[in-house]
């Protein structure tokens, strides 16, 4: 039993904390918010460094499926406010290396060729039979870096191909390049980390686009698995931005005086930052704890990760928002920096799952099958109307 | 990162789990048990249950086998106290004397004492109780202004200790006293052991809200001890007392957690046997939300522990982290009993024991307002990590 960093782990943590902070610094990231191109460095450095492809659902080596590398890696992005659909990435590459059809891009996007991103929601997104594939239609939302990306995956509905609405979905690669189909900014709070709208106009689905299999409960099993994995890897970014909003913001109590003190000399001030840093390690803790259940197939990963979502999602905002208060009227301003990781914040407690929805996953199990017990009150159940 | 335990230590869970099922006193745990009123009984009962922990071969898990100790490691003892902890096993009367008294010893203690001391200790022949709060000095604990003064070859004690649990049943005190006023506050202080049948010693009993009766003063009027029942060296209380407080915030976190995973279900069996406005609560989406954060909590109190114990196995003590833990579980513990009023709502009133769940949400609510006090308050916690972690300016 040891619960906590090992020396590799450590390292990795390390490299990739220091490759982002010279890298992606603000600067970088203002430069993306302005001119919304993402950085064809980053993209190769990614590549070069083999982070894009770390885990391997598979995997059944000592290093187990690569889930604790990759909340690392997730965490120091968060801390960098890194513009690179580095989640969509990994997650994608997880979902894509289960079908042997798609190795050649596969190996693109690994190396760092190719940008992938994810389409999480299908609004309306369904496909008929045609002469020769598929004709596709519909609505895709929450598609980071769409603009930027070679592959999008996304899970449409192959009508007729299964009992069920869900039964039909199917995951598919889709070419964002495509004339039949046209995608729209959907203008994130999150600046750091766009997200478009796509619209699919009798768009021709190639069967070789098609994941795993047509139809038949697959493509719902895949997303559902893609989607828990994300929520892990994004309750990891949480924990990175709010540790980065604290301790910028305990570094200028630090610095900044006012009533001939320095602020961070206050009780009030002081108490504040405890409480920040209690959530910080409250959710970390959960993040390491769920990413270890995965990688050893725990019964309560599933569990694990919806409790480490619904904390850092509510961790992640109170943090990053108290960071802004500490800071004063400065802290309000667009210069300053903690409004980004406000609104970084913001959008990852918003998206795969919120904390609302984690917590009714985490009440079936905690009230729902919850075994009956000897009985509390030896007497009868008593029913009070108010 | 590695959170599963080997086989060896999935087999001493096994065995103390089997132990625990035929040695917890009959019924304990349960609503029928009642405890005796006469408070001498009580602690018959307590000490009887630290001496078979002995006999059974539970006490001091991890202390080496020369100071009585079982010669294992903190996993042993982590999935002793959760085995405990699921069972609802009884905490013992030697608790201070097991957690806070004995690291300390070990820590600054000299060979001689350790093995004068401990072994009766684990035994449960002496019973020990912690000599630090004052009336004047609570969160101030360096503020202390009880004297010490060597006349002869003896310490001469005098001035009056609070909040001291269990000092009604204790053979000894290991206590806070002043022993140089010129010092600075914080370097005048001395660690002493004090035999609780000395003369000059009154115990007086404090009630606390919850209506239980494990604290006391404790007046010391000219208390005469020998010169070496000395603890840490004369005027480095100061360092050996922060020892103390260290165990006293960061161990014992995941029986304490399993505790509260018990408590957590009868609160949601509670839910389920209430209505309110015409629906079930534990099917109402509030009460469901709060049930659930409540929940996630406790289980991160589990992870946190996990943490805790990795770095005590690792680096051998605990740092000023601890005081996180300390925050964490008081405060989620304020907001479970909290919680369990809002549950009970018009039945919030009625704690006998024809209430619903006879009053256990009550005591959770009234105990858990004592817990963010004792062992340094919520505020000092922070204050801690703020200072000692962050670095922020004193």
């Amino acid at each position: 039993m040891f619960f906590g960093l090992n020396d590799e782990e450590k390292m990795l943590r390390r490299s990739v904390g220091d490759m982002f902070k010279d890298k992606n610094t603000i600067e970088h990231v203002r430069s993306f918010m302005e001119d919304k191109t993402m950085s064809k460095e980053m993209q190769k450095l990614l590549g070069d460094q083999g982070l894009l492809g770390i885990i391997d659902l598979d995997g059944s080596d000592e290093n187990g499926k690569g889930i604790v590398n990759a909340i690392l890696v997730a965490q120091e992005a968060g801390r960098h406010l890194l513009t690179y659909p580095l989640l969509e990435t990994m997650v994608g590459l997880s979902a894509l290396k289960t079908c042997s059809n798609h190795t050649s891009v596969v190996n693109e996007i690994e190396n760092g060729k190719k940008v992938i991103t994810i389409a999480w929601v299908n609004v309306d997104a369904k496909s008929r039979k045609t002469e020769n594939g598929y004709c596709l239609d519909g609505t895709l939302r929450e598609v980071p870096f769409a603009k930027d990306a070679d592959v999008i995956l996304a899970n449409v509905r192959v009508l007729g191909k299964g009992r069920t609405p869900s039964e039909e979905e199917t995951l598919v690669v889709i070419d964002p390049k495509s004339t039949n189909l046209v995608i729209r900014d959907a203008n994130s709070i999150d600046l750091t980390y766009p997200l478009f709208d796509i619209s699919l106009l009798n768009y021709h689905l190639d069967e070789s686009a098609i994941v795993k299999g047509i139809g038949m409960g697959r493509g719902k099993q895949l997303m559902d698995q893609m989607r828990k994995l994300g929520a892990l890897l994004l309750s990891a970014e949480l924990v990175g931005c709010a540790e980065r909003a604290l301790y910028d913001t305990v570094e200028y109590t630090k610095q900044r005086a006012q009533f001939g003190k320095l602020i961070g000399s206050f009780q009030a001030m002081k108490h504040m930052a405890a409480d920040m840093y209690l959530k910080v390690e409250s959710g970390k803790a959960a993040v390491e704890y769920a990413a270890w259940a995965l990688d050893s197939d725990n019964e309560e990963a599933e569990l694990a990760i919806s409790i480490a979502k619904s904390y850092t999602s509510n961790a992640g905002i109170q943090v990053c928002g108290d960071a802004i208060q500490m800071h004063g009227g400065i802290g309000f301003t667009w210069e300053n920096e903690m409004h980004l990781f406000f609104k970084r914040a913001r959008r990852s407690a918003a998206v795969l799952g919120d904390s609302y929805s984690h917590l009714e996953k985490v009440a079936k199990v905690a009230i729902d099958q919850l075994e009956e017990q000897q009985q509390v009150a030896n007497r009868e159940v008593k029913f009070v109307e108010v | 990162m590695d959170l599963s335990f080997n086989e060896k230590q999935e087999e001493y869970r096994q065995h103390s789990r089997e132990w625990l099922i035929h040695n917890i006193p009959k019924g304990w745990g349960t609503p029928e048990f009642e405890m005796p009123d006469d408070e001498s009984e009580r602690g018959k009962l307590l000490r009887n249950w630290d001496r078979k922990l002995y006999e059974g071969g539970f006490a001091g898990i991890s202390w080496p086998k020369e100071y009585g100790g079982q010669g294992l490691t903190h996993v042993e003892e982590i999935i002793f106290d959760e085995e405990a902890g699921k069972l609802n096993a009884p905490g013992g009367i030697n608790v201070l004397g097991k957690l806070l008294f004995a690291p300390t010893l070990m820590l600054f203690g000299t060979e001689e004492q350790k093995h004068r001391f401990l072994p009766p200790l684990l035994k449960g022949d002496e019973v020990w109780c912690q000599g630090f709060s004052e009336p004047n000095a609570g969160s101030d604990l360096a503020a202390i202004q009880t004297r010490a003064e060597l006349v002869g070859d003896r310490w001469v004690i005098n001035g009056q200790k609070v909040w001291t649990s269990f000092a009604h049943h204790a053979d000894w005190c290991f206590m806070l006293a002043r022993t140089d006023n010129e010092l600075p506050k914080h370097k005048g202080i001395t660690l002493f052991l004090v035999p609780m049948n000395s003369e000059g010693i009154t115990v007086r009993p404090l009630v606390q809200i919850n209506g239980n009766r494990d604290f006391n003063e404790v007046f010391f009027d000219n208390v005469s001890i020998p010169q070496e029942n000395v603890v840490g060296g004369i005027n480095n209380g100061w360092n050996v007392a922060m020892g103390t407080l260290g165990f006293e915030r960061g161990t014992l976190a995941l029986g304490r957690q399993v505790r509260f995973q018990n408590e957590f279900n009868t609160l949601v069996q509670i839910s389920k046997s209430l209505n309110k406005n015409g629906e079930n609560i534990s099917q109402n989406s509030y009460y469901r939300q709060q049930l659930a954060e409540l929940f996630v909590e406790i289980r991160i109190l589990r992870y946190h522990g996990l943490k805790t114990i990795s770095q005590l196995l690792n680096e051998g003590k605990l740092g000023p982290e601890a005081s996180l833990q300390k925050l964490f579980w008081s405060t989620m513990h304020l907001n479970m009993g909290k919680l369990g009023l809002e549950v009970l709502g018009e039945e919030g009133p009625y704690m006998g024991k024809e209430s619903v769940g006879r009053g256990v949400l009550q005591d959770i609510d009234l105990g858990s307002r004592g817990e963010t006090i004792y062992a340094g308050t919520s505020q000092i916690q922070k204050n801690i990590i703020a200072e000692r972690v962050l670095g922020m300016p004193r």
